[in-house]
């Protein structure tokens, strides 16, 4: 399903990546690990097209990557327009990537969460984990192949995690989808298809 | 109907109107404007003046006109800037160059809402200018207008679309909207006609497709006039519009390539 073939990346001085392969065959939830530093960070940028590699290829399916196939997702509670509400963002993020979202479906993703109050709410009125949390229902309602996620879990609280780990298990049921995730939490409560060490 | 250009308007006026003392204080400026030029061309007024001849010596209107315009050029050239800065330093250029939607249709898009609000001063700008003048015109010339300035402004979108190339990879934009603002301010013929220019400037002035779109209008508005539209300067405007709008497409494809090489793209 996921091919990467012979990627290399190098910035400056510092190479990352030389001619580095791997294979996903099945879908799943892929745990990615490795030390600070390591190139994970890099390695999910590289999948979802935000960095070109130097050399190598990423496939999908037979086929280079396209944006559409992927999500991407960081810890980052920057990436939001700050004054508007979280439907007013998850509605225009929703129509870059040429899917338009019906409210209820937010609605119904946000209840899932316990937090179906929020529809309406200005995003900077939101605490940490929810706007993680509204991160996460963003890049799903892109309706990606692959999401990426890295550390994304990283301000959630015990009961948060749990839920965001049985909707990723839901995620992958279908064939052709692929999650991702970048963790340093050992105790996730989530069964991974397989591992890529870095 | 599920446009991202409507998506992308929507998003902007929320965005605009959050800042409500902002949208406000725009309104109100521009009366505030209209007034001041009104005043200053009171001073002209008592004289017949060469330079001002082939516009009925109408000062007034013709640096309405001017501003107008240029307001609405700077609001163009800069919506690119703007957006790119934003998404910088927000933190998510990177959703912008790696959605399903282009970036280069991304940043057009953003550009519509300055460009419409724009648009509504410069029509402010007109109407306040006729009603202290109680000038009359007719349905002719509105449509001429339209479409000189439409033609006025298109080449802009493509320096837009340039200066934006410039914010992603060199993360400043300082250089060249100013410097195309007080190109525009020198050798448009903004506040004065460009023929108290010395001949070599004028020369540098019919290269600057503002130069023609300005004074077409001017024409239009001044003489109240039909038959001011020469299909030289017509196709002037048109082929410049392309030109620019090519040059700035490939710059920004250009551009992007280089910081996703670099892995820049998110820095400011």
């Amino acid at each position: 399903m996921l091919e990467i073939n012979a990627l290399s990346k190098s910035f400056l001085n510092n190479t990352l990546f030389d001619n580095f392969s791997f294979r996903l065959d099945t879908n799943g939830v892929y745990l990615l690990r490795g030390a600070n530093g390591v190139g994970k960070t890099t390695l999910l940028k590289l999948i979802k097209g935000i960095l070109l590699p130097d050399q190598g290829s990423i496939r999908f399916q037979n086929k280079e990557v396209c944006f559409g196939d992927v999500a991407y997702i960081d810890s980052n509670n920057r990436s939001f327009f700050h004054r508007l509400s979280v439907w007013q963002n998850i509605d225009y993020f929703s129509a870059l990537n040429k899917h338009f979202v019906e409210k209820d479906r937010v609605f119904n993703l946000l209840r899932n969460f316990g937090m179906s109050n929020l529809l309406l709410t200005e995003f900077s009125k939101l605490s940490s984990g929810q706007m993680q949390i509204i991160a996460f229902i963003r890049a799903v309602c892109a309706k990606p192949n692959i999401l990426l996620m890295d550390e994304s879990l990283s301000n959630l609280d015990a009961s948060r995690i749990t839920q965001v780990c049985a909707h990723l298990s839901q995620f992958v049921v279908e064939k052709s989808k692929i999650v991702i995730l970048c963790s340093h939490d050992k105790n996730l409560p989530i069964k991974f298809s397989g591992v890529i060490d870095l | 109907m599920n446009y991202f250009w409507i998506a992308q308007f929507k998003k902007d006026f929320f965005w605009d109107f959050s800042y409500k003392l902002t949208f406000l204080w725009r309104i109100a400026s521009i009366a505030i404007s209209v007034f001041i030029f009104f005043f200053i061309s009171k001073t002209f007024s008592v004289s017949n003046n060469i330079h001002l001849g082939p516009f009925n010596n109408n000062y007034f209107l013709f640096v309405i006109v001017g501003i107008g315009i240029m307001d609405l050029i700077t609001v163009i050239i800069g919506a690119t800037v703007k957006i790119v800065r934003d998404a910088q330093m927000l933190g998510f250029l990177d959703m912008f160059l790696n959605s399903r939607i282009s970036a280069s249709y991304t940043l057009f898009c953003g550009m519509l809402y300055p460009t419409f609000i724009g648009i509504l001063k410069f029509i402010c700008y007109l109407i306040l200018a006729f009603y202290l003048q109680e000038y009359e015109f007719s349905m002719v010339v509105i449509e001429k207008v339209a479409i000189v300035g439409i033609l006025t402004i298109l080449p802009f979108f493509g320096v837009g679309l340039f200066s934006a190339s410039f914010v992603l990879a060199f993360k400043q934009s300082v250089p060249i909207n100013s410097l195309i603002s007080l190109l525009l301010l020198l050798l448009s013929g903004i506040i004065y006609p460009i023929t108290v220019l010395p001949d070599y400037l004028q020369n540098l002035s019919n290269l600057i497709p503002a130069t023609h779109g300005i004074d077409l209008m001017r024409q239009i508005l001044t003489n109240n006039s039909e038959s001011t539209l020469t299909h030289e300067s017509l196709f002037y405007l048109l082929f410049t519009s392309v030109a620019s709008l090519l040059i700035g497409y490939s710059s920004l494809r250009l551009s992007i390539v280089y910081v996703k090489k670099l892995g820049t793209s998110g820095g400011y």
